[in-house]
């Protein structure tokens, strides 16, 4: 298969969908997207190496190595999940058929992001990303959708300024885009000012995409005004891909790491892990405090990525990727509640774990595997980065990064009783577990965190090492 | 050869758990095969008496581990076996309504094997694990005893723990200056640089075995509380073997030490304190059990005092004197059990009794076993104690003077309770007729005449421990052993009129011991606890936990209060700062631009 494909057919069933002659349902949409994600999933066990024809008629130089690899499979996984929560939860035929129209050019742009190797192009995608991200959020048309909406318009707006001027002045200095010849120019103009003004734009532009504090004001509006599958979606891979990936990637594949770039990664890392942390304490709505922890988590990555080696690196993807599985999972257990109890408060819920077995269990392992208990996979992602920063002698961040840990058990043992625990309260006599798409997901997606971490030794060897040789 | 090791400490383990697991209705099983076990032992330690045999466990284990039957270990596991047999007798009939007795039975087997295997072991390890080990039957025995056994019996878990630890850190010391582990291979000088102080945690070790000073505090406890087969068999035979063999290992074998040297003075004031306190507390005793244990501590003090001279004449003595109160304490203790199966107690206050009209055997016992207890010349213990003072003497004649007082003062304690047990009127008039059973008379009547027969016939263990010693060869005498000897027959005639004198004016018969005694206060020792060194730790450990108490409650204040309240507030906040407005966001935005240009 070649990997080309992979933006291509989103793209083409877009089209395919939208002919003027006959009308596709919501349901088949549905189906057809989810089928096109499991290939996607399963082309990770495919050899990928021929490049597409079409591709260079495009003049994209497309590329694909195990980071690609990688980031396709969690986001065939995450764009799976949202489509079977969608399929449960809405039931307007014309909001399923949008919405599977807008996740099929999200994931073409998705797609395109891991394969290209020059920055203009990572622009594009980005682009192509948050344009249909936008709609996403807003498609409930209310007013707390649109203001979410146009606050991550804003912001993102701001970041696409950011970038662009910044690939502007990089392609001023270098005369071209791509990689390569970006990355030898670096390596001679590193303490360039107008370098310096570049790089430092551009992690800015892709600090306010993943929601790194303090660039993070949209995020936690938007997880939380948008519709349950749109904020599995956005939280799972989204700002991953358009933040995190790419900052991954720029600075494994182009620039390479210096101590000033370092200590931003590692400072702004800090401050999200902390903060992000106690904003989330005192959350009352789930899907806020998932947003929070979220900006938490995307710290922990980030922090990996300041260790500055490839372990750090190799971590920090490994990170990305049981953080896209098991905030995925709390965000569909959190579309469960919203659908069965109807209360967002979660001062208001209670003793839902009688009621909702499937749900509470998947939330416990979700949640001890973002704190980092043991065998669970988010234990071993988070041991790597520690040991990363361990190893790079940066062992004050790696004390923050297990004290922060504790701030995570906080906020998620604060959730856990007050929506699972205790006594039922009055009046969810009635309340029934999600339906079975939902718990599907749930378990899918907590199989696969208990999975990965019990089988770690081989995750390590078949899944990271391959795709970032440390 | 191997059939040692499993006569001595196979068998007895392997029955001492089939005892312990068998079903209930197998009693009768269990008290026969008890019986025949310590038969068994008893007779091998008869039939190899002499020898001297060295074997090891290779074909066993595979390991080299060296045992070593020769002179001294087959004397001690001779006379242990025959405690043991009579012990056994003794128990049988004691305990018969005792539904803890089979446990019982099951945990002397397992004490038997692990003495016989301390006697026996060539190996320092092995030696500290059966030592070790011995602490299991220890608890257990005491723990099957009356109301708050427990108590008493992790009371003694953790005072032995204490001196078990500085036998431990001796004996890792003497192997390290000694080079092995081997223990007939250690020989080392004192003046080596740690031989000192491993010959200090080893002699401490060795004498809270027999129950000296510091660590005495569990004996009288237990003495209540614990079965009196518990008493006779681990108070008196195990713990006063074993700490004289270890002892004598010590002085003889395992180190090189002059005779008057320091360590040497050291050790027998040593022995001269544990002596004087534990006679002068036996005074005050109510309970007679209690008495016996007191006069056992002291009893340990004349050994360690005759040890500690070093000289040859002085471990002859020693090793005279075990054998000899051995078998007058256990009578003793016997009495004590008797008196406790007839009257339901043996204190003061509850003998109703006159016990002399209706146990006439055990008061003949008691009268034979008191005599040797108070040294009165012909009976077993006299000979012993002549040599005892005579080593002291050769050594100073204060230490000798410190002797006469202790003997003074546990004939006037014998003297007084063979009143109150046997010629007081008796307090109500039922005159019950019985005598105690046959399985525990014959074994008190035993040591009761054992006491006579030793003491007229001297020469049979006298050319026993020649045996084993060698021949005494110190220069005697014969004026001082004259003197000596017309000293403690004085010091009887003392007590005896002290005694007749002070009867006839009053309840006690105590006299001006009791005067002098109260005279230096030594009443205070008795009836607070503060002189039990257990007490006094359980204090300081109460104190300590009261003040981790208090720091844990700041611990958790700031847990619960402090952390919680930061927490909160930070986090509120954080949560305040998060207000929806856009501006306020790009503002950041901005801050931050700004800082990573600064860090840049």
């Amino acid at each position: 298969m070649s990997f080309s494909l992979a933006v291509l057919i989103p793209l083409f069933l877009v089209l395919f969908f939208n002919l003027p002659f006959y009308k596709v349902s919501g349901k088949i949409a549905i189906f057809i997207a989810s089928l096109f994600c499991i290939i996607q999933a399963f082309s990770f066990f495919l050899p990928i190496t021929a490049n597409c024809p079409i591709s260079q008629y495009f003049m994209l130089d497309f590329q694909c190595d195990g980071i690609s690899r990688l980031m396709l499979l969690t986001t065939a996984i995450v764009a799976f999940s949202s489509l079977l929560v969608l399929y449960a939860l809405e039931d307007t035929d014309r909001k399923q058929f949008n919405f599977v129209n807008l996740i099929l050019l999200s994931l073409a742009g998705m797609n395109g992001l891991f394969f290209v190797r020059d920055i203009f192009s990572i622009y594009v995608f980005i682009e192509v990303i948050a344009s249909t991200s936008y709609v996403l959020i807003a498609i409930n048309k209310d007013k707390n959708s649109l203001e979410a909406s146009f606050k991550y318009l804003v912001m993102s707006s701001v970041a696409t300024v950011m970038m662009l001027s910044s690939i502007a002045i990089l392609f001023l200095v270098a005369g071209s885009t791509d990689f390569v010849t970006i990355s030898s120019m670096y390596q001679q103009y590193s303490g360039n000012t107008l370098v310096v003004v570049a790089i430092v734009l551009f992690i800015v532009g892709l600090f306010i995409k993943g929601g790194v504090m303090p660039f993070h004001g949209w995020l936690p509006d938007s997880y939380l005004a948008a519709p349950a599958p749109v904020s599995i979606y956005l939280a799972g891979i989204v700002t991953k891909t358009t933040g995190i990936y790419t900052l991954i990637r720029l600075f494994y594949s182009v620039f390479g790491f210096n101590t000033s770039i370092q200590s931003i990664l590692l400072i702004f890392a800090t401050i999200s892990i902390v903060f992000g942390a106690f904003a989330a304490i005192n959350q009352s709505n789930f899907k806020r405090m998932l947003a929070y922890s979220s900006i938490s988590q995307v710290g922990y990555i980030v922090l990996g990525l300041g260790a500055g080696t490839t372990f750090g690196v190799a971590a920090a993807i490994f990170h990305l990727f049981n953080h896209s599985i098991f905030k995925s999972l709390l965000f569909v257990n959190s579309a469960a509640l919203e659908k069965q109890v109807n209360v967002s408060d979660m001062n208001e819920m209670g003793g839902l774990a009688s009621k909702m077995p499937i749900t509470s269990t998947t939330s416990v392992i979700a949640f001890l595997s973002t704190a980092g208990i043991p065998p669970l996979s988010g234990f071993w992602s988070k041991l790597m980065i520690i040991l990363a920063l361990w190893t790079a002698d940066l062992k004050v961040f790696a004390f923050i990064a297990i004290i922060a840990s504790i701030l995570t058990m906080t906020y998620f043992l604060i959730m856990q009783k007050k929506v699972f625990f205790g006594k039922l309260k009055e009046g969810f006599e009635n309340i029934k577990e999600a339906p079975l798409a939902i718990t599907f997901v749930s378990i899918l997606l907590c199989a696969i965190t208990v999975v990965v971490g019990i089988f770690f030794p081989f995750i390590l060897n078949g899944l990271i090492n391959s795709a970032v040789s440390f | 050869m191997n059939i040692l090791l499993n006569i001595f400490i196979i068998i007895p383990v392997l029955l001492g758990i089939l005892l312990y697991f068998l079903p209930t209705k197998y009693n009768i099983t269990k008290i026969v095969l008890f019986l025949i076990t310590v038969s068994l032992n008893c007779f091998f330690s008869i039939y190899f008496y002499g020898k001297e045999i060295l074997f090891n466990t290779h074909v066993l284990f595979r390991l080299d581990l060296y045992f070593r039957y020769y002179d001294l270990s087959s004397f001690m596991i001779l006379v242990l076996a025959i405690i043991a047999f009579l012990t056994a007798i003794y128990s049988v009939a004691f305990m018969k309504k005792d539904k803890n007795t089979y446990t019982f039975y099951a945990f002397m087997l397992l004490a038997l094997s692990f003495t016989n295997g301390i006697l026996l072991t060539d190996n320092f390890i092995v030696l500290l694990i059966f030592w070790e080990a011995l602490m299991i039957p220890m608890f257990a025995m005491i723990a099957v005893g009356k109301n708050q056994a427990f108590l008493t019996a992790i009371k003694t878990l953790i005072i032995s723990s204490v001196a078990d630890l500085c036998l431990m850190f001796g004996v890792m010391l003497i192997c390290v200056v000694g080079g092995s582990f081997v223990i007939s291979q250690v020989n080392i000088d004192i003046s080596q640089p740690g031989a000192l102080f491993a010959f200090i945690m080893i002699f401490l070790g060795a004498t809270a075995k027999a129950g000296a000073m510091p660590f005495h505090s569990w004996i009288p406890d237990a003495s209540v509380k614990a079965p009196i087969p518990f008493m006779v068999f681990i108070v008196t035979a195990v713990e006063k073997i074993l700490s004289i063999y270890l002892l004598i290992r010590i002085v003889k074998d395992f180190f090189v030490i002059d005779i008057g040297s320091d360590i040497s003075i050291y050790a027998m004031s040593f022995g001269v304190v544990t002596l004087l306190v534990a006679n002068m507390l036996a005074i005050y005793q109510k309970d007679f059990k209690k008495m016996l244990s007191y006069a056992s501590i002291g009893q340990a003090g004349y050994m360690i005092v005759a040890i500690s001279s070093i000289t040859v004449f002085g471990m002859f003595a020693a090793l005279f004197h075990m054998i000899a109160h051995i078998v007058y304490k256990s009578c003793l203790f016997f009495v004590a059990g008797n008196i406790e199966q007839a009257e339901g107690s043996t204190e003061i206050s509850s003998i109703k009794n006159n016990l002399r009209q209706t146990m006439p055997y055990t008061f003949i016992s008691f009268i034979l076993a008191g005599s040797a207890f108070a040294g009165v010349p012909f009976f077993f213990a006299f000979f012993s104690k002549e040599m005892i003072y005579e080593s002291a003497i050769s050594v100073s004649w204060i230490f000798y003077i410190c002797l006469a007082v202790g003997s003074l003062l546990s004939a006037v304690a014998i003297m007084n309770w063979a009143v109150k047990l046997f010629f007081s009127k008796p307090k109500d008039k039922i005159i019950q007729e019985k005598e105690v059973s046959t399985f525990m008379f014959i074994p008190t009547i035993i040591t009761a005449l054992a006491c006579l027969m030793f003491g007229i016939f001297h020469k049979v263990p006298y050319n026993l421990i020649t045996g084993i010693i060698g021949q005494e060869t110190g220069e005697h005498s014969s004026i001082v052993a004259v003197i000596l000897i017309v000293v403690s027959v004085l010091v009887l005639v003392l007590a005896l009129v002290n005694n007749l004198y002070t009867c006839k004016k009053s309840q006690s018969g105590l006299g001006f011991v009791l005067v002098a005694l109260n005279y230096f206060k030594v009443d205070k020792l008795n009836e607070n606890k503060s002189f039990d060194p257990y007490e006094i730790f359980i204090k300081l450990i109460r104190k300590f936990s009261n003040i981790m108490f208090v720091i844990d409650k700041a611990v958790n204040y700031f847990y619960d209060v402090i952390v919680p309240v930061s927490v909160n507030f930070v986090s509120a906040s954080v949560k305040k700062a998060h207000n929806g407005n856009l501006s306020i966001y790009l503002l950041w935005v901005v801050l931050g631009i700004i800082f990573i240009f600064i860090i840049f």
